[in-house]
């Protein structure tokens, strides 16, 4: 043989790709001629239809599918308007945190302009006891001047307080703006945040629904899941010697009740997502514990003997 | 003449809510679907239970389909990932009785290309035998029928690793599966002498 017709040459000539003097070379060569032969009897073995599906494990996969189309979103957007929700309410307590800040810089700055005013008298008070010793000892040009000095001294301290006091309005007001254009910069961020939040999880959810690990699919039709299970106990027996796989599909709360109510009855309320998958084979010790997803939470694992959640 | 919807006017109606057109879609893939992930996985239980979950991905997803590959291409490439999955999930829990004989997919018989009370060769344990990287290409080339570029897009290859493991696939099968003599049964011989198929 012929090393120079190696498998992607007589690939390319199965596929019709090869130029024609090249397959009358391959024909020529007895040795290419068989190898080109066993391949393309396993292509053709490949190639061979495989029997369909029985109709009603047809009509099952198309059911659960379809069933699982509106789910999707609507699980998707229980999950997203209860973060909006606590986006509000951490949004109302924040505003009024900061309503009670601007509040209280207000009434500061008041406090500093009476506080001004106060010491700005008292200064004019003591300028006026100080001229008053002094014109005593000095000419009268002397005391009009001191008193003039005083005077002007006072109208400044009078005119710089209420300069300083303007200033710490326009500082209150500006603050106030700020505070509140900060807050509304903030409010923005925090939506922006919040909404690149939203799609960040609605991505992760495309793709756990991408990923074929995250897929789920319906006990009905599932083979493995429909093996009867009355306890935890009997999950774990079962898993344990192979009866239903790794993993075990719960459709609705109703089947999880067949599995152990107790250990779901405090998260009824909060059973959201109309798909609950539990991956046992994720977790260490397969058969000793029982994961529940709740839409838009974080899975709630429970101890399969005692019904206690773990973590 | 009414004339069946093509697969673009039904996905568009599905994207708008349309459940009729999306279950027409379903049927009129699911075949194709399940096909690629039965000689994935080899067994029926598993190629059902990885069809069902591909189509409920596909359900899921269609959505953000917009169209730039084709539908089919689009649908071998969840169908293969999640047969994949489904048989690495497999091969990690222990054998139980849904993998007995009942459920594996029946040897293929040779029918034309030998007399058809000989040999029976097992594609499906060939192909399981065959490295993950060189029988999902062969089975989207030879099963599905699809072109290298498509192959290409299903797999995220490159067009020259598509060619190369197509190649070298078909070849260790070839290998694996072993000669068929002229009077229509296996050769014991095995493979071919002196060739560098693995190359």
């Amino acid at each position: 043989m012929t090393t120079e017709f190696n498998d992607e040459l007589l690939s390319a000539v199965l596929d019709g790709e090869a130029d024609p003097d090249i397959v009358a070379a391959v024909q020529a060569d007895s040795v290419a001629s068989a190898r080109l032969a066993r391949m393309e009897q396993a292509t053709r073995l490949v190639a061979t239809p495989i029997p369909d599906a029985t109709p009603e494990r047809r009509a099952s996969s198309i059911a659960a599918a379809l069933a699982a189309a509106p789910a999707a979103p609507e699980v998707a957007s229980l999950s997203v308007e209860r973060e909006r929700k606590v986006e509000r309410e951490r949004k109302v307590e924040r505003t009024s945190r900061l309503r009670n800040v601007n509040w209280m810089a207000v009434a500061a700055a008041c406090a500093v302009v009476l506080l001004s005013f106060t010491v700005v008298r008292s200064i004019s008070t003591d300028s006026d006891a100080t001229d008053t010793a002094t014109a005593t000892e000095t000419s009268a040009d002397s005391v009009d001047s001191g008193t003039d000095d005083a005077t002007e001294e006072s109208s400044l301290s009078a005119a710089d307080a209420g300069e300083a006091a303007a200033e710490l309005a326009d500082a209150d007001t500006m603050a106030s703006d700020e505070a509140a254009e900060s807050m509304a910069v903030e409010e923005a961020m925090e939506e922006e945040a919040m909404e690149e939040e939203v799609t960040e999880d609605d991505a992760m959810e495309e793709d756990a629904m991408e990923e074929p690990a995250a897929a789920t699919t319906t006990a009905a039709s599932h083979a493995r899941a429909t093996v009867a299970v009355n306890s935890v106990d009997a999950i774990g027996e079962q898993i344990a010697n192979g009866t239903i796989g790794p993993y075990l599909v719960v459709t609705d709360f109703e089947l999880v009740d067949t599995v152990d109510a107790a250990c779901l009855e405090p998260y009824q309320d909060d059973l959201t997502e109309a798909f609950a998958l539990v991956d046992l084979e994720e977790f260490a010790g397969p058969s000793q514990l029982i994961v529940v997803y709740f839409g838009g939470e974080e899975p709630v694992v429970f101890n399969a003997q005692d019904c206690t959640p773990v973590g | 003449m009414q004339t069946l919807a093509d697969d673009e006017d039904l996905i568009r109606a599905a994207q708008s809510g349309d459940m009729a057109s999306l279950e027409i879609l379903l049927e009129r893939h699911h075949d194709r679907i399940r096909a690629v992930c039965a000689r994935v996985v080899g067994n029926h239980a598993d190629a059902d239970d990885a069809a069902q979950m591909a189509l409920i991905a596909i359900v899921r997803n269609l959505e953000k389909y917009d169209g730039r590959a084709k539908f089919t291409t689009w649908s071998y490439r969840i169908a293969t990932n999640t047969a994949i999955d489904e048989l690495r999930k497999r091969k990690r829990r222990p054998a139980s009785s849904l993998d007995d004989d009942e459920h594996h997919i029946e040897p293929v018989a040779l029918g034309n290309l030998a007399d058809a009370t000989t040999a029976r060769l097992d594609v499906n344990d060939a192909l399981d035998r065959l490295a993950e990287e060189f029988r999902l290409p062969v089975i989207l080339r030879d099963l599905c029928g699809l072109d290298y570029e498509q192959i290409t897009e299903v797999l995220e290859l490159a067009p020259g690793t598509v060619r190369s493991r197509i190649a070298r696939g078909r070849g260790k099968l070839a290998d694996l599966i072993g000669p068929i003599s002229a009077d229509g049964n296996q050769d014991a011989t095995g493979g071919v002498q002196g060739t560098d198929h693995d190359h």
